[in-house]
């Protein structure tokens, strides 16, 4: 039953009133470390260089139950919550806050029996739906790896889902791509405008 | 031993023996030559970044002459083949002249090659003891062999006749004869195989194809005896050596065959391109239409068509029968075969890429400078080796000037 | 059998016709020969601007790659390092890197997932030390990514150039090349010189001081996948990675082919190659294929698997695959 409240950090006594904070489990950096340090003219950055809250992008590090112990779960909100203004749910059919987040930790995620999945453990989360993908993720063929192809050589560093897809809104975002070859410097014929680069759709010939 | 470096002395010294005209023209060559020397200098130095090639369009004009020519050259073999096979009497007094323009030729060949590398300084890396040939893995590598070797053979031939000629002795046959008939096969292989560089190549459609073969032995013996029947009647005009009729007509005929098979070959490659045209037609598409707005070849393809039937409508009716117009029908059919071969068939292998990438080409100025250069230097060649070889054939140059003057081989 | 020249040939020699050898006609001649010298040296002076590495001695005389001793190698080496370092100003550290054992490399290339950002082809260009105009020019990338209209696989309609403010773009797909690594490679068998073979683990590698510039190879690419120095290299030294190899991304010389090998100075020391380490979407999978574990093989195990113009026989070590 997903909406039991999980025991929380074991031996503490529950208080009446408000429960306990639990013990928050982060990733440590925001941004970690990938690949090797000697390939600085390489842009490895994960495509989602931030996550989380706006107030934790300021730099802002609290424990969600600050809040989140006063506030009580729901599953149903009917407007934008004034918190989490930056939060968009476009997860297709998931769209309740609790079908991942804790009920009661806010902090970590939720598994299928109600117990926390930590915030280290989100690709455990994701694998609860994205069935195939987890297997292919746990291959290394689904999401980037990092370092060494032969990990005797070397240290390999592999991406999390929650790396490069916004959980809210995992669609991968579009980008703007570099910039373009152009027409060869010395060829003929150079074409004159932008558009005449392209090749017509159907590759008909123009006269 | 002796009489051969008297030979070569006297040949040295009659190569700078002649009239104003031809002091004229050895010295306009000469210029061009040098003005080509000057801007290879040029692409030494800055890369061939001075040539109009891409990566896209890897070879252009440098390779599409050296095509073009070596069809020149394997053409000889359409004067030797009356005279030594059909033992025709007329052929045996132009065959000479034939040969030393196929000597010429390859030479022009090996330079055209020669200037489109990147680094002609490690020539000597194909040279077996000091370099790694792949031979017989790679069909340039065996181009490199029947060029070479043609231009030997050819070397030797006139060599040796023109030597015994000077000495007034008949030539033994054992020392040209089998000389001759490999040669004659050996002109079919050079040409043969300078089409299977492009023959070779699955990954160009547009030259991944049986026909090319045929039809660059067809264009080339329609454009060689084209330029032989313009060069006789220079030599008739210019020197003293009479050429008669018949080896022109002789020329005319085959020529005329030639120029039906090639236009007919053409048109099979058209049918197959556009009738059920697949992916692989974009090459011709862009050669005779253009592609994507891209029509940087259509002027030279419909110019050299123009060409070939006017030349082809010319040599089938009778009016060809007239000296006049047999010239205009070389020329015209001469310059269709030289852009067909050179921007109809070298750039469209390489437009569109790939990758479907539409990259045109020209020549620059540079480029076409040192293509003019080597067609001088080719010219150059060829004079001075005429202007030594007709005086030994009319016996006026000769071991012992009394001698009665040899039969004609 | 008539004689070939009727009419007056044969009564004089040709000698006889000529003038004699007077002291008037001597002064001609050497005035001519001393124009002639002179006009000689006019066009050859371009050649004056010739730069010093193109007449080394030592790269002259240089052996094949596969015929130098180890002592012989690294003398090699640390000449080019001094000469990188006289004309660059930077001194790279050039490695020969041989294969592994028991490795043979293969690529595998999720289409569904490449949106086209083009960070490989421009991550190429700065592993790869070639030559560019700005640091935004990659028309010597090994990688060229193909923007192709989705329902169709026609390389024939591929955009090279597009630009757009997001990509991917609507109705669109997009497909990175390079080279494939062929097993049937055609550009190793058209080498006239064999400066460019395939080696023990499959790369398909280029000894730019033994290649004589003939693009034979490049015409016989199905794949696009050769570069050819029209000019020296431009490069300044803050673009270049001095991390090199001989085999690989070393300083090329002008007039020289150059290509993808897959980064053999980081894969074969086990480390992934440069566009796969940028690639935002993980579309890129890079393994081992001897390996029975290796993400390649699972990829060729699991997945719908195709490689490019299959038609043409190269029977490439590069595939193309989707998953949904």
């Amino acid at each position: 039953m997903v909406l039991c409240a999980a025991p929380l950090a074991a031996g503490e006594p529950a208080s009446p009133k408000l429960p306990p904070l639990p013990v928050v489990e982060r990733p440590a950096p925001a941004k970690p470390a990938v690949g090797l340090s000697d390939d600085r003219h390489l842009d490895k950055d994960p495509p989602r260089t931030t996550k989380g809250l706006d107030l934790v992008k300021l730099g802002w590090t609290y424990n969600c139950m600050e809040c989140h112990r006063l506030l009580e779960a729901k599953w149903h909100y009917d407007r934008p919550m004034a918190e989490h203004q930056d939060i968009r749910l476009a997860h297709g059919e998931n769209r309740f806050c609790l079908n991942c987040h804790h009920p009661t930790n806010r902090n970590a995620f939720v598994d299928y029996d109600g117990s926390v999945i930590p915030e280290k453990e989100v690709v455990r989360l994701c694998a609860k739906c994205h069935g195939p993908t987890y297997r292919d993720w746990k291959a290394g063929v689904h999401g980037r790896l990092n370092g060494h192809w032969d990990t005797a050589a070397g240290p390999r560093t592999q991406l999390r889902c929650i790396q490069c897809h916004d959980p809210h809104a995992p669609k991968f975002p579009t980008m703007k791509p570099l910039p373009p070859p152009t027409y060869p410097p010395r060829a003929a014929h150079a074409p004159t405008t932008s558009a005449g680069i392209h090749p017509t759709p159907q590759g008909g010939t123009a006269h | 031993m002796r009489d051969y470096i008297t030979f070569l002395w006297r040949v040295a010294r009659l190569s700078f023996q002649g009239g104003w005209k031809f002091y004229a023209w050895m010295t306009l060559l000469t210029a061009l030559a040098l003005v080509g020397l000057n801007a290879y200098a040029r692409q030494l130095v800055d890369g061939l970044s001075t040539t109009g090639m891409t990566n896209q369009v890897s070879w252009g004009a440098y390779i599409a002459n050296f095509t073009f020519l070596v069809g020149v050259a394997a053409a000889a073999v359409m004067l030797v083949i009356p005279a030594y096979v059909y033992k025709k009497q007329s052929m045996h007094e132009v065959v000479i002249f034939g040969e030393l323009m196929a000597i010429a030729v390859i030479i022009m060949c090996l330079l055209f090659v020669t200037v489109d590398l990147g680094h002609p300084e490690r020539f000597h890396h194909m040279i077996p003891p000091f370099g790694m040939f792949n031979w017989p893995g790679s069909i340039l590598s065996w181009d490199v062999i029947v060029l070479n070797g043609y231009l030997l053979l050819n070397m030797h031939i006139c060599g040796y006749l023109l030597y015994k000629r000077y000495l007034g002795a008949p030539p033994t046959r054992a020392f040209y004869i089998p000389f001759v008939f490999v040669a004659i096969a050996w002109a079919i292989s050079i040409h043969t195989v300078t089409a299977f560089l492009y023959v070779g190549l699955a990954g160009r459609a547009y030259w991944h194809n049986p026909i090319v073969a045929p039809r660059f032995l067809a264009s080339a013996f329609a454009a060689g005896p084209a330029l032989l029947i313009l060069t006789f009647q220079i030599i008739r005009r210019v020197t003293r050596y009479w050429i008669g009729d018949e080896p022109i007509f002789m020329l005319r005929m085959i020529m005329t065959v030639a120029m039906l098979i090639n236009v007919f070959l053409l048109g099979c490659e058209v049918f197959t391109e556009f009738y059920a045209p697949t992916a692989h037609s974009a090459a011709a598409r862009y050669l005779y239409f253009g592609l994507h707005g891209h029509e940087g070849l259509i002027p030279w393809i419909w110019t050299a068509i123009a060409l070939d039937f006017v030349g082809l409508g010319l040599l089938i009716t009778p009016l060809t029968r007239r000296i006049a117009w047999l010239n205009v029908a070389c020329a015209t059919c001469f310059l269709g075969i030289w852009i067909e071969k050179g921007m109809g068939l070298i750039i469209p292998g390489f437009v569109p890429s790939p990758l479907g990438q539409v990259v045109e080409y020209l020549p620059t100025l540079n480029e076409t400078l040192v293509c003019l250069g080597i067609w001088a230097l080719g010219a150059l060649l060829y004079s001075w080796m005429l202007h030594v070889a007709i005086p030994i054939m009319r016996g006026s140059l000769r071991a012992r000037p009394g001698a009665p003057a040899a039969q004609p081989h | 059998m008539n004689p070939p020249t009727p009419g007056d040939g044969g009564s004089q020699t040709v000698e006889q016709a000529a003038r004699p050898l007077t002291r008037r006609t001597f002064l001609k001649g050497s005035a001519a020969s001393a124009l002639g010298i002179a006009a000689m040296a006019a066009a050859l002076k371009p050649l004056l601007a010739l730069e010093r590495e193109n007449l080394s001695v030592d790269a002259f005389l240089q052996k094949h790659y596969q015929e130098l001793t180890p002592q012989e190698l690294r003398r090699i080496l640390d000449r080019l390092e001094s000469e990188c370092e006289q004309s660059r100003g930077i001194r790279p550290d050039i490695r020969d890197i041989r294969p592994r054992e028991d490795t043979e490399f293969a690529y595998a290339l999720n289409i569904g997932r490449c949106i086209g950002c083009r960070k490989c082809a421009h991550a190429c260009i700065r592993e790869n030390n070639q030559s560019r105009e700005s640091d935004d020019d990659i028309n010597m990338s090994y990688i060229r990514v193909l923007e192709m209209e989705k329902g169709g696989i026609d390389l024939e309609t591929s955009d090279h150039y597009y630009d757009a403010d997001q990509v991917p773009r609507a109705g669109k797909f997009y497909m990175p090349v390079q080279c494939q690594q062929c097993r049937e490679a055609p550009c190793t068998k058209v080498c006239p010189v064999k400066a460019t073979w395939q080696e023990d683990d499959g790369l398909v590698v280029v000894d730019y001081n033994w290649c004589i510039g003939c693009r034979y190879c490049m015409a016989a690419c199905p794949y696009d996948a050769r570069r050819f120095n029209y000019s020296r290299p431009k490069l300044s030294p803050d673009q270049i990675n001095p991390c090199q190899s001989y085999l690989s991304n070393r300083l090329r010389p002008k007039g020289v082919v150059e290509k993808c090998t897959f980064c053999l100075h980081r894969t074969r020391e086990g480390k992934y190659p440069a566009c796969l380490e940028v690639c935002p979407t993980g579309a890129r999978i890079f393994g081992n294929i001897r390996d029975p574990g290796s993400e390649i093989n699972y990829i060729l195990k699991n997945k719908r698997v195709y490689v490019l113009k299959e038609d043409v026989g190269t029977r490439p070590r590069f595939y193309y695959f989707f998953d949904k």
